[in-house]
């Protein structure tokens, strides 16, 4: 009897637990919610509250009226489907040369291609900012694609390394053996049993483009701005503190991502379980 | 169909680990060589060399009279069949077993047809539809094999096609490995490391250790006229007794000392092994040549020992007894009429005839039959 009640209270405490964390996680987006949906005249109020008192979607329809957001929805889509469709190709052949072939330095290079993410990206802020405009890529999508594929290729490379690794030699060799050349046998072997693999990295480049704020703050200007920059510049100015539209543009330009992992879902679960039905 | 000669092949692993060295093999067209040998000695080093997997360090490899050396594994018209299935887990059976027509372009009909006919002979026709992970592991094995022979190669190879199987199904395949060979009629080369297996279905076997070829022959050749210790003890089973002692001439005769036991040689001995008198020898003898004296014929030539029953092992037909006299420790495969007790002393006849004797420093047999 008293083990049953340890028991109990041990998982009542789990829960707590978990509860408190996922609150901890939640309030602030509960915020931007709620925000987004109160007057004005609510949001300044001391003390605050959490719960609006009366609602207005007013944010959400003036909103378009206040920045250009098509065109830095348009700059945001384009920037990080190219940063992750770029970086997946690179990644791809970098991460499998790393795992079948045999090369002097590999090693070394994978550990340097490594390394170069400890690197904090605002240290080599003045730096790059020079060479991108030297290369007169200065407020283009091409500047900052380039930008961004550089941050997401070496994380992109070592973990579809692991995986390549992990996808047993004798498949290829069969492969070898029935015909395929080493190109056919990339995409017609490797790249579907890959497949989880491939979609959480091009997810992760995507989503790395898609936020970014300190990059696109700095090199770009009007042409090439994305939505994280866009919505600071339309929202927070020095005369003008839209908090309630900021809100429910972030709303709104948080869906794509929402949708992108949605609609890959069964890719991660398959990523999880990948391993257990192999062999 | 295509033969396939090794001509002093050898593969040396990071200028230092020679793997295989000086391998000489002539697979005839049509027929079934078994590699065998204990784990490292090179066997599949040398079937993958063949299948153009590994680089080949030296020497020349021809399929069919042409040189082989540098065409890639998918222009060597060669089928091989993993130990692990290596069937490609997203695909169906049936794409499984056509990919490799797939890719060579082969007409759609032509493709259906010949997977259906592998199919029929393996009878896997239910299970096209289904993917890899669906299928047991004979199944899968069964899908391997169907995928080789959907591609009418020159040459099949197989790496230990069948030692992921439990034993019932590994006895079951081997036979349907061995009558697909009849049927096809096509050159195979098979790795093993079970002699079983080697000796059940091979044409001819090449037994190989750290690299080194040891011997190229018939099944019952190996068996009955093994070149060295190596092969002696490696075929067979359970495995030839091996006994050290000292030859010596006792009255014309020679006379097989170990201490614990004397062996006074027939005649004809003498001449075999008149150079090795007053010198140590390996003395090796089958456990199913030494037998209880009361099943034995009465014109087969034995001499008697004693020795003390250490383990009973009965098999139902017959039953190993693991033995021991003074120092020595042997094993015979006797009748199980007369099944005697642990600690027991029983008598038993050596069919001498059978000994094989081998050099202490190169192993290598002394009798030149």
């Amino acid at each position: 009897m008293r083990v049953k009640t340890q028991a109990k209270i041990r998982t009542w405490l789990a829960y707590g637990l978990g509860g408190t964390f996922v609150f901890a996680l939640v309030l602030p987006l509960i915020w931007v919610v709620t925000t987004s949906v109160r007057p004005l005249s609510e949001m300044t109020q001391t003390p605050p509250l959490i719960f609006p008192r009366s609602i207005t979607f007013d944010a959400y329809v003036d909103l378009w009226d206040t920045g250009p957001f098509a065109k830095y929805f348009i700059n945001s889509v384009v920037i990080s489907f190219s940063t992750a469709l770029i970086a997946l190709i690179f990644s791809i052949c970098a991460a499998y040369a790393f795992a079948r072939f045999r090369f002097k330095g590999a090693t070394l290079l994978l550990m340097v291609v490594v390394m170069s993410q400890m690197l904090p990206g605002s240290s080599i802020l003045i730096p790059l900012f020079q060479v991108i405009r030297a290369m007169g890529l200065l407020d283009t999508h091409v500047g900052m694609v380039l930008i961004y594929t550089g941050f997401a290729i070496p994380f992109c490379t070592w973990l579809l390394n692991g995986y390549f690794r992990a996808i047993p030699v004798d498949l290829e060799q069969a492969a070898l053996i029935d015909g395929c050349n080493r190109l056919e046998l990339l995409y017609m072997i490797i790249l579907p049993l890959a497949a989880p693999a491939i979609v959480a990295v091009g997810t992760f480049a995507f989503l790395l483009s898609w936020n970014e704020f300190l990059f696109a703050f700095v090199f770009t200007k009007s042409q090439a701005l994305t939505i994280p920059v866009g919505l600071r510049a339309a929202f927070l100015g020095q005369y003008v503190n839209k908090y309630d539209q900021l809100f429910a543009a972030s709303l709104i330009f948080s869906l794509p991502p929402i949708a992108l992992f949605v609609g890959l879902q069964r890719y991660f679960v398959q990523g999880l379980t990948a391993g257990a039905v192999k062999e | 169909m295509a033969e396939v000669i090794l001509k002093n092949i050898r593969k040396v692993y990071d200028k230092e680990v020679v793997a295989v060295d000086d391998a000489n093999i002539e697979v005839k067209d049509k027929e079934f060589v078994v590699l065998v040998g204990p784990s490292g000695c090179g066997k599949s080093t040398t079937l993958r060399m063949i299948a153009g997997l590994e680089e080949i360090s030296g020497g020349e490899i021809s399929i069919d009279g042409k040189v082989v050396n540098d065409v890639p594994p998918k222009d060597r018209d060669i089928a091989m069949v993993f130990q692990n299935y290596a069937l490609y887990p997203h695909m169906t059976v049936y794409q499984n077993m056509a990919f490799g027509l797939k890719l060579r372009k082969y007409p759609k009909d032509e493709i259906d047809a010949r997977v259906q006919e592998a199919a029929d002979i393996l009878g896997i026709q239910e299970l096209l539809q289904r993917k890899p992970k669906a299928l047991s592991g004979g199944q899968r094995q069964r899908v391997a094999v169907g995928r080789a022979i959907v591609r009418k190669p020159k040459v099949f190879l197989f790496d230990e096609p069948l030692s992921n199987l439990d034993a019932k199904l590994r006895v079951q395949m081997r036979a349907e490995i061995s009558k697909l060979h009849n049927r096809l009629e096509a050159t195979m080369v098979y790795v093993t490391h079970d002699q079983t297996e080697a000796m059940t279905m091979g044409d001819r076997i090449v037994v190989m250790r750290d690299g080194l070829i040891q011997q190229i022959d018939e099944p019952l050749s190996l068996y009955n006229k093994p070149v060295n210790q190596f092969v002696a003890g490696f075929i067979g089973s359970p495995s030839m007794n091996l006994i050290r002692g000292n030859l010596s001439l006792s009255g014309g005769n020679l006379l097989f000392d170990e201490g614990s036991v004397q062996l006074m040689m027939p005649a004809r001995y003498t001449e075999l092994l008149g150079d090795h008198v007053g010198k140590e020898v390996m003395l090796g003898i089958r456990p199913e040549d030494i037998h209880d004296p009361d099943t034995i014929g009465r014109n087969v030539e034995t001499i008697e020992i004693e020795a003390k029953v250490e383990v009973v092992e009965p098999m139902g037909n017959e039953v190993f007894l693991n033995l021991t006299t003074g120092e020595t420790s042997f094993v015979a495969r006797v009748d199980p009429l007369n099944m005697p007790k642990i600690d027991q002393m029983v008598k038993l006849a050596v069919e001498i005839d059978k000994a094989h004797f081998f050099d202490l420093d190169n192993e290598k047999s002394l009798l030149q039959r």
